[in-house]
């Protein structure tokens, strides 16, 4: 097989090939090392390449195939980490120059998770500074594979659009308002923010105790459950590979929540037909499909706005006194701002996003799954400050965390795919969300729907043609 | 519906200052004229919520056992 299909493989599919022996894993870790040397210098998408530590770690596991040791899907397999996820030895910067030569002394627990299972890491992803806000110029844009002038949202943009472009079979993200699932949805691929405590957040840099969630990002549901599989820190029902277990099952009879539209939460006219367009497939794949109110999601982002403001500028506040002008102006605005918010507000946004998991979980009890759209627009032009939708001009980073923040709040799992794309063939996505630690339920119905048109394998046309220079 | 954003009088500008004085957040009286606006708007939105009832509900905080404590 030529490196250019390898690459574009998903992971099920290579880890297939790696333990039939049709592959070594030096073969596939070689061809993902050069798809990011080819790629690395248009895209940005890693701020550390560990090229020469992969390929050692590609012979040493491809030693303990020969001798018979196999340790499950992820053996062998490359994959990246955002770069605000701890490594032991390797630089781990935040997407912060105050920590660009950091090397912290210990792995975070998701990856050693993922260093147990046979991944082999391939190198750190770039991201927003402290994945809040915005890149700090001085690791700049991370641009989108489909058009490079293109946004990929943020917070996780290097690990999303990594997974677009084929540099790797897996990353890891973290979501706190949205960040795994807005860069899936404009670069075209699966991202999961699993249920909150699901995977272990010791070693992540934090932002907000409250809304933080880590979670994979790759090229199908799958992929995705085979991540989750390996970093989740509770084993599903019926021990290894569980997430998986159930995706072959259909979803005729399931029950789907379409949400009820929301006045503040206007969608494109693209995204609306396309998201409607879901529900219609949905349907006819033989799930019922009833409307559902959610909380206001206006209010919902509100409540994320605060909780992670105040939590992040408590948490960042000594370094950032001293370090004030090695931040981002965009998060600098966020941290001096939140730093007046009263605890009276804190408090009480608190207890709505109580009463609002309440609210979901009652709706949990009338349907299996919510769909919604993942992001009201696709992907729009990087820098872009303020956009239009439905008549209504907001801030484009409140438009981008307008749909996914009330899962943050309520901690329920909610994974964005892939479903049409724009007349300017730009990803379109949909989000599912589940009742809290139904993983398996939402993977289900995603990978159901993800098989009637294969959204997910669309190869995004700017690095097609960057590839046919090479 | 974007929230009206009223001017700052000097008094509350006086008041933010002293503020993040206390606080030592190292912001001048400059950056507080530019932030303040933001403030409002926010504390605005924030008022909207307080019309929801939360009679009966707890706070919910999350901390639980994996949170990050060196990271």
């Amino acid at each position: 097989m030529r490196d250019y299909d390898l690459c574009y493989l998903e992971l099920s599919q290579v880890a297939r090939l790696i333990h039939a022996r049709d592959v070594s894993i030096e073969e596939v870790t070689a061809a993902v090392m050069n798809r990011i040397q080819d790629l690395n210098s248009v895209l940005n998408c890693f701020v550390t390449v560990l090229k020469g530590k992969a390929l050692e770690d590609a012979s040493s596991l491809q030693a303990e195939l020969r001798a018979g040791a196999y340790r499950g899907p992820l053996h062998g397999i490359p994959v990246s980490l955002k770069d605000n996820v701890l490594t032991r030895g390797i630089r781990t910067t935040g997407g912060s120059p105050i920590l660009k030569e950091w090397i912290p002394d210990r792995d975070a627990d998701v990856v050693a998770a993922l260093r147990s299972a046979g991944a082999i890491i391939v190198g750190k992803t770039n991201l927003q500074q402290y994945a809040y806000g915005a890149p700090h110029p001085a690791f700049g844009d991370v641009h989108n594979p489909h058009r490079f002038e293109m946004t990929c949202g943020g917070s996780s943009t290097g690990s999303a659009a990594a997974m677009a472009a084929g540099m790797g079979y897996g990353s890891i993200g973290t979501d706190t308002g949205g960040s795994i699932r807005i860069p899936a949805a404009y670069c075209g691929v699966a991202g999961l923010k699993p249920t909150y405590g699901l995977v272990s957040r010791k070693g992540v840099i934090p932002v907000s105790s409250n809304l933080d969630h880590v979670g994979p990002i790759a090229r199908s549901v799958r992929d995705c459950a085979l991540m989750l599989d390996a970093v989740s820190t509770r084993r599903d029902r019926d021990g290894e590979h569980g997430y998986a277990r159930d995706l072959g099952d259909g979803i005729i009879r399931l029950r789907i929540g379409v949400m009820k539209p929301q006045d503040r939460a206007p969608l494109d006219p693209t995204v609306a037909s396309a998201f409607s367009r879901a529900c219609d497939d949905l349907h006819a794949l033989g799930a019922d499909m009833l409307e559902v109110e959610l909380p206001d999601l206006f209010q919902a982002q509100l409540i994320m706005w605060t909780v992670s403001g105040v939590e992040a500028a408590e948490l960042l506040r000594p370094q950032f006194r001293e370090h004030r002008n090695e931040y981002n102006a965009t998060l600098r605005d966020r941290l001096d701002r939140a730093a007046f918010i009263p605890a009276t507000e804190y408090v009480h946004a608190q207890r709505v996003r109580e009463l609002f998991r309440q609210q979901l979980n009652a709706v949990f009890k009338t349907v299996d799954v919510v769909v919604l759209p993942t992001v009201s627009v696709p992907a729009f032009k990087a820098g872009t400050d303020r956009l239009t939708i439905g008549g209504t001009e907001d801030d484009a980073p409140s438009i981008g965390s307008r749909l996914t923040a009330l899962f943050n709040i309520t901690g329920h799992p909610a994974l964005a795919i892939p479903c049409h794309t724009s007349s300017e063939s730009l990803p379109i996505s949909i989000q599912m969300v589940a009742a809290s630690s139904n993983e398996a339920r939402l993977f289900q119905v995603a990978h159901t729907y993800e098989q009637l048109h294969r959204w997910n394998r669309i190869r995004p046309a700017a690095v097609e043609a960057k590839l046919l220079e090479t | 519906m974007t929230p009206k954003r009223p001017s700052q009088s000097k008094r509350e500008l006086d008041e933010l200052v002293a503020w993040a004085r206390l606080q030592n957040l190292g912001l001048g009286r400059e950056q507080l004229a530019k932030l303040a606006p933001m403030i409002t708007t926010r504390l605005i939105e924030l008022a909207e919520l307080w019309a929801l009832d939360v009679d009966g509900i707890e706070m919910a905080i999350g901390f639980h056992e994996d949170t990050p404590d060196d990271a």
